[in-house]
Parts: structure tokens; sequence; C-alpha cells
């Protein structure tokens, strides 16, 4: 009876989720299982002890201010099949607005597909961004939609643009906050992301 | 073959008649031929020169409970069965949940999404379903034992005597010879 009772409470024992520190991303609005918490830099579930608080990249706001059109980032002139920005890793604070890039394509690219392919990744846990794509005009040409990978286990989201260039045209990159998104109650309205842009030739 | 047993029957028959003693003869169910000699020499010496005497045969039989008390602790006992595979259908589903949900160390290889949050909430709903299952079995399980000692009906002590049969009973012979049988049977008028 003893040897049963013994049995009985070592298998139970296999029946609670064993869950290491360090060993998740975290989910949408810092979601980590309960004896955990979300490290936001590190978007990692930990130790409650071991959480520091958010902390921008190193060298973010190199670029600032580029809050708005009139002084965005200028990234210079689109070249064809070359990579404009490859994984700039960049951030929003509490409190900032939008993060704006600038380019313009002058050339006359041949090939099977010429397109712009604007991709960014930012981590889940923190408040959800949103990409755009605006012509001179302020018109916005393109809106970033999902494309994260099914099997992405990364923690991050992506956003995706593609869309011919205009020859002739100034093209900015507005990256800000999706005004829907899940701030956490305006606990984690921040976020960090890295963001491409490319010009391929060909290809989807 | 049926001719020749007809006239043996008869034959049989004729001699019970004629010889009374015969037919009223103790019937223990063995041999016509034992059951003859046991007749005639009831009060003889057996073989080895001891006499015959009645011996009581006692022994001890457990005594059978009642179709009401099988009832009761088969019904505890498929309680108990329904129980446990209850409780073993949730352990095991808890276990799925928390062996896909767990990793020891290292560095992070998955997001702790909303599915995984609500496969963290099965593994634990599933565990303490589990325990209550397993709980609920086992005190049926207990409760099976309890009725079992409770329902004991005891032992009962049945004694045979060695005693001659009754002579009104009648035996059936079959008696072997060459080439068949010869059954036969007694009536008294």
């Amino acid at each position: 009876m003893r040897l049963l009772a013994t049995a009985l409470i070592l298998a139970l024992a296999a029946c609670t989720p064993e869950i290491g520190t360090g060993t998740y991303f975290c989910g949408p609005e810092r979601l980590c299982p309960p004896e955990l918490s979300c490290d936001d830099t590190s978007y990692t579930c930990i130790a409650p002890s071991s959480v520091d608080p958010f902390v921008c990249p190193e060298g973010f706001d190199d670029t600032e201010p580029d809050d708005e059109m009139s002084t965005a980032q200028d990234l210079g002139e689109l070249d064809c099949g070359l990579n404009l920005l490859q994984a700039a890793n960049s951030c929003l604070q509490a409190g900032s607005g939008a993060d704006y890039y600038t380019f313009t394509y002058n050339g006359n690219c041949q090939g099977a597909n010429p397109h712009l392919a604007i991709q960014m990744r930012y981590p889940i846990a923190l408040v959800p961004l949103q990409l755009e794509l605006i012509d001179g005009n302020g018109t916005v040409v393109a809106t970033g939609d999902y494309c994260t990978q099914s099997n992405d286990s990364s923690g991050r989201e992506s956003l995706c643009i593609d869309t011919p260039p205009v020859t002739g045209t100034t093209y900015f990159v507005k990256v800000s906050r999706d005004p829907d998104g899940p701030d956490c109650d305006g606990d984690c309205d921040f976020n960090q992301y890295l963001l491409n842009i490319a010009f391929p030739l060909a290809g989807s | 073959m049926r001719l020749a047993i007809v006239p043996s029957v008869v034959c049989v028959v004729l001699l019970a008649l004629a010889r009374p003693s015969l037919a009223q003869s103790p019937s223990n169910e063995q041999s016509p031929l034992q059951t003859f000699n046991a007749s005639a020499n009831a009060d003889q010496p057996d073989y080895f020169g001891k006499k015959s005497v009645p011996q009581k045969v006692s022994f001890r039989q457990a005594k059978p409970r009642t179709r009401r008390q099988h009832i009761i602790i088969a019904s505890l006992f498929g309680g108990a069965l329904a129980f446990g595979g209850i409780g073993l259908y949730f352990h095991l589903d808890s276990r799925d949940a928390s062996n896909t949900l767990s990793i020891a160390g290292g560095e992070p290889i998955r997001t702790y999404d909303r599915a995984a949050d609500s496969l963290r909430d099965r593994a634990f709903r599933s565990r303490t379903l589990a325990i209550v299952g397993y709980s609920i079995g086992g005190a049926f399980i207990a409760a099976t034992i309890a009725a079992m000692s409770m329902t004991q009906p005891g032992d009962e002590i049945i004694s045979i005597d060695d005693e001659p049969a009754p002579k009104n009973t009648v035996p059936v012979s079959v008696v072997p010879v060459r080439g068949g049988a010869v059954v036969g049977k007694a009536w008294s008028f």
C-alpha cells in the first residue's frame, strides 16, 4: 500500500510542467508562466529577481530626432538589387512618437520582378508595431502585413511590405505603435525592432 | 446387440423381484457389485479383518454471500475501476501536456504564447482531476475491502455420517459383461 502511494506521488509529480528560467520568450503583453517574469530587454521569461527594466539598444538615438517626415533618417538612393538597410536595430521608447526613414528611387531597374521588400521584426512581448510606406505626398502606399512563419519560435512578430517602386519617387518608411495593439494597459508601451529594406529584382 | 441386452435386463428385473433383499440394499451410487457386497456384508469384517464402524466426517466450508451483498461489492469495485480509469485518463493527459511544455534549461527555444498558457492550464487542471479521480477510486477500493470484510459470512461445519443409505433406495446397476453390459433396476411393490 505504501509502495502504491509512493508510485502514485511520483507519477503525479511528472504531471507538473517544468519550465526553466530563460527557456521561453515572453508572449503577448509579457505573458510568462506565473513563477517567472518577463525581462523587457531580452523578452524572455526569467526569475523575477533577475528582471531588468526596458532599455533601448545602444546607439539607437544617434539618428534622433526622426519622429516626423521632415526629420526622417535619410538612407540615400535605392540601388538596383541591393539592400538599403540591413538588420537595423532601433527602438520606440515610452512616450516617443514614430520613427521615419526616407530614400529615393531614381533608377529604372530591369528584372523579372523588381520590388521593394521591407521587413520589420519586433518582440511580441511588448506593444505591437506597425509599418507603413508613404510617398512624397504623404499618401500611404502600402502597410505591413503579418508575415511571421508558422514555425517561428523566436518570440518576434514580422511585418512585410512587397511593392514595386515608382521611378523618381521619394519614399518614407514609418514605424509606429499599433494604436489598436495591447500595451499592458500602458505599462509596456515601448518596443525595439529590426528593420530591413531591400530591393530585389526577382522573386516574390 | 439390442436383442441380447433385452433378455438380460428382463433377467435382472426378475432376479430383483425374486430377491427383495437385493432391491432394498443401500445405494451409495457405486457399482452394482459394490452395492451388492456392501449390502450383503454390511456387518461383516472387511478384507483386513476390521469390522466396519460408522464414522462421522466433518469439514469447514465458507458460507456464500447473498446476492445483494455480491451486487454491493461488485458495484463498489466497479466504481473503483471507473474512477481509477478517469484518474488515469487525466493523469496521462496532464503528463502529455507537461511533457510538451517542459524545458529544463538552456536558450529560449519557444514563445510562451496563449496556446502555451492554455496548455499549462490544461496540465494543472488534468492533474487536479487525476488526483480527484484517484482519490475517489481509492475510496471505492477501501469501501470494497470494507464491504467484503463486513459481509464476511463466516464458515459452516458440514458433517457427513457414514451411515447406510436409506433402505428404500433402489440401485441402478450396470454390469459389464463380455461383449456388452447388463443394465438392471429393481422395484419393490
